[in-house]
């Protein structure tokens, strides 16, 4: 499903001198429906590895094939259009536009695309019941706790309907019920067929029944 | 168009609302302003150009070591024996200094027995009836000239005092209608005869010769034979003044330049704020937008929206607001810049008159700069790669 | 969703306001159009072009008849004041009102 060749990023820090290799060479293969931990320590490239998948960011060298297309050199216009389409992101400071309300942010992938503004709305209303989010759907993002920011980014992340979903250190933030909490919903979409990446160094992933595979990072290599 | 762009783009500027309405404020502001002295200034040179076919075809002056001076009458015969000339004859007017108020009035003297005159007499001016004054001296006086006069304790006569000290009664035998202000406000008319007593122009002399010429196309060729014949004299054609009214108020240009200029600045504070990029929500917020799947065409179409929500709304509302305060107020404070310190001040009425080019120039010059400040900045935000701007 | 009805609500008075405003403008230009044969049978009668909105110097009030020279008509040695007269009124003893200090 999602394949890396001898994938290499290179950051050039411009005046400051020198260039930051993120990644070195890394290959690796996911199958679908896999539930994948890629573990590693603050700077080992994992959420560079995880930008480069979701087409967010393009590699120095190498190949990426997601869902058999090649997006490494994928225009801007066709990287968004499928990253709309097949990823699901969720990042550690979830990123959602504070004033905006709860249906708002949710809805927010599906804005530029066709469909009218009660489908999309239906929709986001579903995912986020599924979710346990009923209430306060009005309300700005920033008036809500913790955990239900999370909840408003996991289905932020869910309502394009997308196979693959990758998430950024999803519970740095996180106490333990909040930690437990988001892997409930882990299961429930392995349940679906989903195929999941989390970058992470909470221990507590690397244990757990439903995960695949480990796959380690260390300084841009897979270890 | 995508409606939920729309209401997003809408949703947007609300969310910044604090910002956008003060940049909604000033930029309305611009344009209102901008347009009122627009509007104004074309209105008033509708005015103008309402009553041009009015004046004589041609006025000559005589000049004297540079200076305009009083001309012999004896020149009406020469100027009628001009091929094309239909008829001239001389006129005596000038200024009368009434010293008390510290006002100039414009005294114009008319034969008003002459039958062209009669039809404009009874369209002109109020209850005239000419008969009642046949054996009296009297005059014609505009608004402003009664109302000096009354606030001076004159009500039905008026003592003019000439060069020489001696006084001389006029009784006021009629006013011209109050919508002819612009036009009339300091002037008054009387009997050519009576004209020359209160001026001190003998019966030789006259102010100067105006001439009717019946053929448009043969108006340049008498100009050129009266030029021919005085050398001397100045001549002054209906075109010529038709082209003066096209710049009319340049010599008051230094201060509506100062205007325009201060207004164009503020302008352009405005769009160069725009355009020297966006402060880190705003980053933040599309490179949200890039993650979740927007492309840049997307994320450009948004800002396109929204500026230009911003800009129409703010030249639709100016444009309103500069047609109340120039039409249906009168444009207080703007017309004093137009009239100066005159103690005079007519009652002005003006011409609705809305120049299409004026308002798109207005338009050109505000709208689309603004629109593209937003959109530049936006645009290479967008360019970025998403993660790039997210860290 | 109610910004969608505030959106609505401006718009609408938007529309009513400008309605309002051209329906007043275009009876005032209606008057207007019906009183311009009187402006012109008034400037047949006096037979002069310009407005009388400048009248605050005689050089000034017909400025189309008017010349450059007239300006200098007090004395030639005098330097120009039109210019710097123009929108505030010159010192008070050009108009005379009070009596010369001294007289």
């Amino acid at each position: 499903m999602i394949c890396l060749e001898k994938v290499t990023k290179i950051f050039e820090q411009g005046g400051e001198g020198g260039s930051v290799h993120s990644l070195k060479s890394v290959s690796l293969h996911i199958r679908p429906r896999e539930l994948v931990v890629l573990k590693g320590v603050s700077g080992s490239g994992k959420s560079t590895l995880l930008s480069i998948i979701a087409a967010m960011g393009k590699p120095t060298s190498g190949e990426v094939i997601v869902d058999g297309k090649s997006i490494a050199k994928l225009p801007d216009h066709f990287a968004s259009l499928f990253r709309r389409n097949h990823i699901g992101m969720i990042f550690q400071k979830f990123h959602l536009i504070g004033e905006m309300s709860t249906l708002d942010n949710v809805t927010l992938p599906l804005i530029p695309g066709d469909e009218d503004t009660d489908t999309i709305r239906e929709k986001a209303y579903r995912i986020l019941k599924s979710l346990g989010v009923k209430k306060r759907l009005g309300t700005p993002v920033k008036n809500l706790s913790g955990g239900e920011q999370q909840r408003v980014a996991i289905a932020r992340a869910l309502v394009t309907n997308p196979e693959i979903i990758l998430a950024d250190e999803p519970t740095a933030n996180l106490d333990r019920k909040l930690t437990l909490d988001f892997i409930d919903i882990l299961k429930r979409l392995k349940q679906e067929g989903k195929t999941i990446l989390i970058a992470t160094h909470d221990p507590v992933f690397f244990d757990l029944g439903i995960v695949d595979r480990v796959i380690e990072i260390d300084e841009g290599r897979v270890v | 168009m995508n409606s939920k762009l729309f209401f997003f783009a809408l949703d947007s500027l609300w969310r910044r609302g604090g910002k956008n309405l003060a940049v909604l404020a000033v930029f309305t502001l611009i344009i209102t302003l901008l347009a009122s002295i627009l509007l104004l200034g074309g209105s008033l040179k509708k005015e103008l150009d309402l009553t041009l076919d009015s004046l004589p075809d041609i006025t000559v002056q005589k000049l004297s070591a540079g200076r305009q001076t009083l001309l012999d009458s004896d020149m009406v015969y020469t100027i009628t024996s001009i091929p094309g000339v239909s008829l001239a004859r001389e006129r005596v007017w000038g200024y009368y200094y009434f010293q008390n108020a510290g006002v100039n009035f414009t005294v114009m003297g008319l034969d008003f027995f002459l039958p062209p005159y009669r039809e404009s007499l009874r369209k002109a001016v109020e209850d005239f009836d000419i008969t009642a004054h046949m054996d009296e001296d009297f005059m014609i006086v505009g608004e402003g000239v009664k109302a000096t006069l009354n606030a001076n304790y004159y009500t039905d006569f008026f003592n003019f005092i000439t060069s020489s000290g001696t006084i001389k009664k006029v009784n006021l035998a009629g006013t011209f209608k109050g919508v002819t202000s612009l036009e009339t406000n300091d002037v008054i008319l009387m009997p050519i005869a009576l004209a020359r007593e209160v001026l001190e122009i003998e019966e030789t002399l006259a102010t100067d010769i105006v001439v009717t010429v019946p053929n448009p196309v043969e108006i340049p060729t008498v100009v050129g034979k009266i030029r021919e014949v005085y050398p001397g004299s100045r001549v002054i054609a209906k075109e010529d003044i038709r082209s003066s009214y096209q710049n009319i108020f340049d010599y008051k240009s230094g201060i509506f330049l100062a205007l325009f200029i201060t207004v164009f600045f503020a302008f352009f504070i405005l769009v160069y704020e725009k355009a020297s990029g966006l402060n880190a929500a705003e980053r933040r917020e599309i490179g949200i937008l890039k993650a979740v799947g927007w492309r840049i065409e997307d994320v450009v179409r948004l800002k396109l929206t929204e500026s230009s929500l911003l800009a129409l709304s703010a030249f639709g509302v100016g444009i309103m607001l500069a047609l109340f305060y120039v039409f249906i107020l009168e444009a207080p404070l703007l017309i004093d810049l137009f009239s100066g310190y005159s103690i005079l001040k007519p009652k002005v009425q003006l011409p609705l008159f809305i120049d299409p080019y004026t308002i798109g120039l207005i338009f050109i010059a505000t709208v689309p700069i603004y629109i593209a400040a937003v959109i530049i900045p936006s645009w290479r935000a967008a360019v970025i790669d998403a993660d790039e701007v997210m860290r | 969703m109610n910004k969608k009805r505030l959106m609505t609500a401006f718009i609408a008075i938007f529309l009513i306001v400008a309605l309002l405003e051209a329906i007043v403008l275009i009876l005032m230009n209606r008057t207007q159009t019906m009183q311009e044969p009187i402006k012109q049978a008034a400037v047949t009668l006096t037979g002069l072009p310009d407005l009388a909105l400048s009248t605050e110097a005689r050089f000034v009030r017909h400025r189309t008849l008017s010349d450059l020279h007239a300006y200098f008509s007090e004395e030639g040695t005098l330097p120009e004041y039109f210019p710097s007269a123009f929108t505030y009124a010159p010192p008070p003893y050009q108009h005379a009102h009070a009596r010369i200090a001294g007289e």
